[in-house]
């Protein structure tokens, strides 16, 4: 089986000063990675690596493979002939603070979809519809879609990134500490999400909690100052002790 | 560097902004008094209707200013009506619809327009845009509303984009990150996302061009030919309020006619705040309408 993604040697540098150095992974289908590290250690880089995203700060540099494996076919990431539009498109996604954009909920999620999956008018509402349920928030803002996105809470803010990501049909999703800013219901909303999503969808997501990090993870990475100096396996031998003895640093 | 230091710096800062705005108020105000206090004489009923006519023949006895009024107002909105969005469109070519290496020498050339005279405008335009208008339309000698009304685009126009620009600056970044992740294209991105954010931009964009086409004295000067009349055509020549004050202070001293200036001086100043108040209550009101 293709890995969804696999990443060679990846060295990512800001101004000369290198951030991630020679990771190299791949992940397995039907699992869910989970990437942990100290603050600053560069997961959030690492993620962006994946998307392109870093390429819109200044002074980035970026060498190594990085490969996702899509429904036609793989994607070279770094390749000279991949368009960054494209692939962000494919790769949904969700940032450590929410990123709603400053229009009003339905805008946030309407216009996304057609912009770039030309998708519009009814079948777009309705997976407006849907993706807002799927994410516990169609209840909460069914009667006020209009409204300005910044007017709802941090917690639902960050599900409707989620619902948004979601209603793109991404075939890979990052998701970057994506219940760091969010109160402890919408927190386990996401992660039951996560859990019911991981045989569709493959994903990469940033965790800042051990807890959090034993409910998801089939897979984990830890990074340290930029190098993948740790890799856990919900199916190898002695899961449980080598589990904590690999986290009891980081946490 | 000390805490201490911090705090007296912000408080200097705060200080020396409170100050500079209070003086420029204050400068407004006195602005505003000294030209009410010499249109005094203006408040008799007999004055105010040879100056409110449309007649300038300061020989015959005639002040009237209305054409002058007029032709102020034509070149300033008729200038602003094609530099406006000429200026939107060079300020889209610059955040994204142009490649960047083109828009970054745009954006150079456009800065570099505000640097250069009003009366080189004015001066190239007399020996290149009169001639050409002269010889392509037959209309008489070109200095004409026309002329002045391209000089005075072209002079309006770095004023539009960068007052467009400044405010793109502060809007683009805020969804930049979130455009890109989700597979937005840069104008996409500028046509659905930075441009209806930029509404204040827009507005200040009106506003400083249009009270910059109505201030502006050299261009109207030197391209429209000054006639104080009401132009048939824009191959008409007209005359400008601010180039009818140049005109008469360099000419004519005590008489009506010097008064006349203190009445355009008060209109111009009347009309450029009107047209800023103006502005403002439309895009107040289009806010609460959507
Ligand atoms: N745009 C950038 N420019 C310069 N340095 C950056 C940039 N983004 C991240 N870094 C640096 O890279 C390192 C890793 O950052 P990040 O990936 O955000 O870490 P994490 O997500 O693990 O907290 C940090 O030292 C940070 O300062
Ligand atoms: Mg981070």
């Amino acid at each position: 089986m293709t890995p969804p993604v696999s990443i060679n040697n990846l060295t990512v540098s800001f101004d000369g000063t290198p951030v991630l150095e020679n990771v190299t992974f791949k992940t397995r289908p039907g699992e869910l990675t989970v990437i942990v590290g100290r603050s600053g250690s560069g997961k959030s880089t690492l993620l962006r690596a994946v998307n392109r995203l870093n390429e819109c700060f200044p002074g980035c540099s970026t060498t190594g493979e990085v490969q996702l494996a899509l429904h036609d076919g793989q994607l070279d990431v770094y390749s000279a002939t991949t368009c960054p539009e494209h692939l962000r498109a494919r790769a949904g996604m969700v940032f450590q603070s929410p990123n709603i954009l400053p229009v009003s909920i339905a805008r946030n999620m309407l216009l996304p979809q057609k912009l770039v999956r030309n998708v519009t008018g009814r079948s777009a509402e309705e997976k407006m519809r849907h993706m807002l349920e799927r994410v516990g928030l169609l209840e909460e803002v069914h009667d006020r879609l209009g409204a300005p996105a910044a007017t709802l809470s941090g917690g639902q803010q960050q599900r409707l990134c989620l619902a948004r990501a979601l209603a793109l049909e991404p075939e890979i999703l990052l998701l970057d500490e994506p219940t760091a800013s969010v109160d402890y219901r919408s927190a386990r909303r996401i992660e039951e999400l996560l859990l019911s999503l991981k045989n569709e969808l493959p994903m990469l997501v940033v965790s800042h909690s051990l807890p959090q990090t034993q409910r998801l993870a089939d897979r984990v990475l830890l990074i340290r100052k930029g190098r993948l100096v740790g890799e856990w396996h919900r199916g190898q031998a002695n899961a449980e002790a080598d589990f904590e003895k690999m986290l009891s640093t980081t946490f | 560097m000390s805490a201490g230091f911090h705090v007296s710096k912000d408080v200097l800062a705060r200080i020396v902004i409170a100050a500079s705005a209070w003086v420029s108020a204050a400068v407004v105000l006195f602005l505003f008094l000294f030209l009410a206090w010499f249109c005094r004489p203006l408040l008799d009923m007999t004055t105010l209707a040879r100056l409110l006519s449309w007649d300038w023949r300061p020989f015959q006895g005639s002040f009237g200013i209305l054409s002058m009024l007029t032709g102020s107002l034509l070149l300033a909105f008729s200038s602003m009506l094609l530099a406006f969005p000429v200026g939107v469109g060079i300020c889209c070519f610059i955040h994204g619809i142009g490649p960047p290496s083109l828009a970054r020498f745009v954006l150079r050339a456009v800065k570099l327009m505000t640097s250069v005279p009003t009366v080189v405008y004015g001066f190239v335009a007399v020996f290149v845009l009169v001639p050409l208008l002269r010889d392509v339309f037959h209309r008489g000698s070109g200095f004409s509303l026309l002329a002045a009304i391209l000089g005075l685009a072209i002079l309006v126009l770095p004023t539009v984009v960068l007052m467009l620009h400044s405010r793109f600056l502060t809007v683009e970044p805020q969804v930049r990150l979130t455009a890109a992740a989700l597979g937005m294209t840069s104008s996409q991105k500028l046509l659905h996302l930075v441009i209806p954010a930029s509404k204040r931009g827009f507005l200040a964009a009106a506003v400083l061009g249009l009270g910059r086409a109505l201030g502006d004295t050299m261009i109207p000067l030197m391209l429209a030919g000054n006639a104080p009349q009401v132009p048939g055509s824009v191959f008409d020549s007209v005359r400008a309020m601010t180039a009818h004050i140049a005109l008469v202070v360099a000419t004519d001293s005590h008489s009506l006619a010097y008064l006349s200036l203190f009445a355009c001086g008060l209109l111009l100043f009347l009309t450029t705040t009107l047209v800023n108040i103006g502005l403002r209550m439309l895009t107040r009101n289009r806010e609460v309408g959507s």
